[in-house]
């Protein structure tokens, strides 16, 4: 029973999942589900903060290597809720005005704490790009040679100084040949068709896991047999 | 399980074989309230044409058409009407419901009734046609051209071509018009049924119809204009000359606050003798009154305030004219606890503009007084003049006071609307549609130009909150009839008027019912369905669904017959490898579950992959930390640990910490997994599902940790720095296959198979289709 109801439950609201998307009348059931989920959402967060504290608070406790960071963690998760959440019922703070109106102390930490942070790790990807292309972009075979010649032209022309160089060098009636060797032959072309085999190889996967699931067949990601 | 899944598995082949065959069930037709001779309806509902039969069945006609207009100007048409689409302009002939069409012109037209005629106006006035029910008769061809100044004096019609004016009668042949001037820079207007021309440098008013001359006295420099009650205008020269409908001329002076602009634009009427006109030429509004050679009155309005409209009988039609300003209060905001809101900055409560409207009604002798002012409501919807009411609308935000909490209507939290009326006779003769929430007119589908009308002087019809349709007579306010409760939704109902009864399209999600109603009592006669059962524009996607799933249908059944080989996915292959180093090396594995929630499948595919992770480490008995971005992601990644854990006989090795939420932030939950990989050192690192731009900080600070690193993903644009970064990458379709892999279970393993014809069949699909646009220039 516990592995044949929710292998019952997947079949029918896979089907009518599927039915629904072709038959008219019946759309409102794919709106429908999906406002089930979001109510289950809610109660998975419940479940979730919970691990977080459970997680993070027993490494506190036991003075775990790198407790400070866990630490942290638990006085922002809990100083963003009391700020975000009990200040606006108890009416501190900010009367009349929503909690994220600007201005306010959540708007505050958004803005100056949060966004910068994000920022920061997302500006730590120029660098990671660098380290990787500098590993993976060796002339070790003919593949990786055209694969390192292509890269090359793609980050060159992209870039103004690119363009600047093809100037010095080529005839004026030359201008854009590059621009259309790189735009229209190498992504256009190799690039672009390279990924659409990959999507349109993904998609029948795709629709192969989908089948599976609502057939029964594929059951692992219940936890296997 | 096994059987339960076969039986499954045939259950859903056969239904998915009846989908294959089954026919689809075409929709209704619409229309647009055409009734022929033969008992059929007419109207074009989104565009395409729809027939309603005697019996009130509907039935979707002239597909090709593309959004189509209909027209038929007279009952003289009988069965025949005009349909207007991208196609052109078509003439339609009904017999028995069957609709046959024939091209008049390709183009865009603008269709005006003359009469039993039709008057076809081609855009840009590129062409100009009169349409009979048999014939059409081209007065201006394209190229000929351009065409303007199209009016209607009783039986004549005028149009300017080429700058010289033309007259067509009865016989449908134009004839050069002969003015007392020059016909280059002639102006021409219509008033009251009459069309008069005059010249900026002539002194004359001339009525072609009639051949009447009329002596201004002044140059006609400002132009000709036509009044709502008839009347005609002819400016310029320090002069405006008034012709009435009686045919007599009153010449009024020194109008200085008057421009050409505000000559042919601003407000204008006639009571009495005196002519008024509310101007804004310095920067508010002066109502002024002319008499007969001198100003008598120029009465200013407050300044901040917005014309909304205007308001005068026309020709025939007692009463007094109206107008309608907006205008704006200032209030102290105040929440809805009734709290003032402070600014953050200064600490002083926040003003903020509320708006109002007022009305003005003309009193005679040059005066208009306010009899109407209500802050904290707008106009919305149509001010109209219906018989000798003036109906409008108004929305009125509730009382908004400091200290007083504002009752929220959680059914109908936007302000309520109230529809007014307002006697042009008197301004005594006012009322207002005052009924409980859900009563009230919806505002979403309040119309926009003018009250639906069920007859010339009404009743008025509109559709109220709770989705009834309400019949209100305009010189009252009183209800008459409601019908029963309509399947609405927030969306604007169009409606059709036939007869004896009223259509009206009821959109309800993506379903739509065309609701018959008595147009009497408002009783319901039929409800036939719009919308077709199967949305035919996707008859193609599921074509290829269908054949997709059909082929990997046959292979997971015939795969319990026989053996099939499977290619080795290197990637999969080094699961267990990795898995066996961090139990060599004593250090635990990562498994991070992407960025997705369990709504996408690879999420699905990811969690798939864990459980045969997890249930590795349980068997070598190492620590395995799995992390999660979303809460219900964690909350099945949780059970799919726990399962693997108990299969393998280890149940008592699970630990609720293996499992572990970090944020539902980008990367905020990146900067957790990279903490993890930092302080942690896992041996063996493994990215499956679905990932963005953190793809490369993660598999970049695995690989600095020195971990074995296998990523899988289906992101084309993410591939790449999983196969730079990460010893093994499963691309795409690997991610999907990897269940099958790794199970060995025949009825999977059939799955690969029939994902490899799936391919097979989109290759071939894909090299037709590229020779076809090649040497027969399809895409083209």
């Amino acid at each position: 029973m516990k592995r044949q109801v929710p292998l019952l439950i997947t079949f029918l609201s896979g089907l009518l999942l599927v039915v629904q998307y072709y038959v008219v009348p019946l759309n409102f059931i794919g709106k429908l589900m999906s406002g089930w989920f979001q109510a289950i959402t809610a109660f998975a967060y419940v479940l979730a903060a919970l691990s977080l504290f459970m997680v993070n608070g027993k490494r506190i406790r036991d003075r775990h290597p790198g407790w400070i960071y866990n630490l942290v963690l638990l006085l922002s998760l809990a100083g963003t809720l009391y700020i975000g959440l009990i200040c606006h019922f108890i009416g501190r703070g900010y009367p009349g005005n929503q909690p994220i109106a600007e201005g306010t102390a959540w708007s505050w930490m958004f803005e100056y704490i949060f966004t910068p942070l994000s920022a920061t790790m997302y500006s730590l990807l120029a660098f990671f790009i660098a380290s990787a292309s500098f590993r993976a972009f060796k002339a070790k075979s003919i593949e990786a040679t055209l694969l390192l010649g292509s890269a090359f032209l793609v980050m060159i022309f992209r870039v103004p100084l690119g363009e600047l160089m093809w100037a010095s060098i080529a005839p004026a009636e030359a201008e854009g040949y590059m621009t259309w060797f790189i735009d229209t032959f190498i992504m256009g072309a190799f690039s672009n068709a390279g990924q659409r085999a990959i999507q349109v190889a993904a998609a029948i996967g795709l629709i192969s896991v989908s089948l599976k699931i609502i057939l029964g067949i594929e059951r692992s990601y219940l936890g296997g047999d | 399980m096994l059987d339960l899944g076969k039986s499954v598995f045939r259950w859903a082949l056969a239904l998915l074989l009846s989908f294959a065959l089954m026919s689809p069930a075409l929709s209704q037709p619409l229309s647009q309230g055409i009734q022929t001779s033969d008992g059929f309806g007419y109207f074009a509902e989104g565009g395409v044409v729809h027939s309603l039969s005697p019996k009130r069945r509907l039935k979707k006609l002239l597909p090709e058409l593309e959004e189509a207009k209909l027209m038929r100007p007279s009952q003289g048409w009988d069965n025949s009407f005009l349909v207007q689409s991208k196609s052109g302009l078509s003439r339609a002939n009904s017999q028995s419901g069957a609709l046959s069409t024939q091209l008049i012109s390709k183009g865009d037209f603008t269709l005006t009734p003359w009469g039993e005629r039709v008057v076809a106006t081609e855009k840009d006035g590129k062409s100009l046609r009169v349409l009979t029910p048999e014939d059409a008769v081209v007065l201006c061809a394209d190229g000929e051209g351009p065409v303007d100044s199209v009016l209607f004096d009783g039986e004549q019609l005028l149009y300017r071509k080429n700058g010289l004016f033309y007259a067509v009668d009865a016989s449908n042949s134009p004839r050069e018009l002969s003015l007392p001037f020059s016909a280059k820079g002639a102006d021409s207007a219509e008033a009251g049924g009459r069309v008069f021309v005059t010249h900026p440098e002539a002194q004359v008013l001339y009525r072609p119809a009639t051949d009447e001359s009329y002596d201004l006295g002044h140059l006609a420099a400002y132009g000709v204009r036509g009044l709502p009650a008839g009347e005609v205008l002819a400016g310029g020269d320090g002069h405006i000359s008034l012709l009435d409908n009686n045919g007599f001329l009153r010449k009024y002076s020194e109008p200085a606050e008057i421009t050409r602009a505000s000559f042919l634009k601003a407000p204008a009427f006639v009571h009495g003798r005196a002519l008024h006109f509310i101007s804004d030429a310095r920067g508010y509004y002066d109502l002024i009154t002319y008499h007969v050679d001198r100003r008598i009155a120029a009465q200013s309005l407050e300044p901040g305030i917005e014309l909304e409209t205007f308001l005068a009988p026309s020709n025939g039609e007692r009463g007094l004219p109206l107008l309608f300003f907006n205008t704006e209060f200032d209030e102290k905001k105040v929440d809805d606890d009734g709290r003032e809101i402070l600014d953050l900055d200064t600490g002083k409560p926040v003003i903020m503009k509320v708006k109002g409207h007022q009305l003005y009604s003309f009193q005679g002798q040059g005066i208009w007084e306010k009899v109407h002012l209500e802050p904290r409501s707008r106009l919305i919807g149509p001010v109209e003049r219906i018989g000798e009411t003036a109906v409008y609308a108004t929305q009125t935000l509730p009382p908004n006071q400091p200290g007083v909490e504002r009752d929220i209507n959680h059914r109908y939290p936007y302000p309520q609307v109230i529809l007014r009326g307002t006697s042009t006779i008197d301004t005594t003769g006012e009322w207002s549609l005052k009924v409980p929430r859900g009563q009230s007119p919806s505002k979403p589908r309040l119309p926009e130009k003018s009250w639906p009308m069920l007859g010339a002087e009404g009743p008025l019809t509109l559709t109220s909150e709770a989705g009834r349709l309400l019949s209100i007579d305009p010189q009252s306010g009183e209800v008459q009839w409601s019908s029963k409760k309509l399947p609405v939704d927030e969306a604007s109902p169009p409606m059709y008027l036939w007869p004896e009864q009223l259509g009206l399209v009821a959109a309800s999600g993506t379903t739509k019912k065309l609701v018959l109603l008595d147009a009497k009592d408002g009783s319901i006669l039929a409800k036939p369905s719009l919308t077709a059962t199967l949305d035919l524009e996707k008859a193609g996607h599921f074509a290829g669904v269908a054949v997709l799933c059909l082929a990997l249908a046959f292979y997971i059944y015939a795969a319990g017959k026989r053996e099939l080989y499977i290619r080795k996915i290197a990637g999969l292959q080094a699961l267990d490898e990795a898995v066996g180093r961090a139990t060599e090396m004593g250090k635990p594995v990562l498994y991070v579950t992407g960025l997705a929630d369990v709504d996408d499948i690879q999420t699905l595919a990811a969690l798939s992959i864990l459980s045969h992770v997890a249930r590795k480490t349980a068997e070598y008995d190492t620590p395995i930390v799995a992390t999660t971005s979303r809460a219900v992601t964690y909350s099945a990644a949780q059970e799919v640990v726990r399962d693997a854990f108990t299969i393998a006989g280890r149940p008592d090795a699970f630990n609720v910490e293996s499992v572990r939420y970090i944020s539902d932030d980008q990367f905020g939950y990146t900067a957790g997994v990279d903490g993890i990989m930092l302080r942690e050192k896992p041996a063996a690192n493994f990215y499956m599902g679905k990932f963005y731009a953190e793809s490369l900080i993660l598999a970049e600070t695995g690989h600095a940790t020195g971990a074995i690193q296998i990523a899988g993903t289906a992101q084309p644009s993410q591939l790449p720095f999983f196969v730079a970064a990460c010893d093994y990458t499963l691309i795409g379709e690997e991610l999907f296959a990897a269940s099958a892999y790794l199970s060995k279970d025949p009825l999977q393993v059939g799955s690969l198979r029939g994902q490899d014809v799936g391919k097979a069949i989109v290759m071939v699909c894909l090299l037709l289709g590229s020779l076809y646009v090649t040497f027969f220039g399809g895409g083209a």
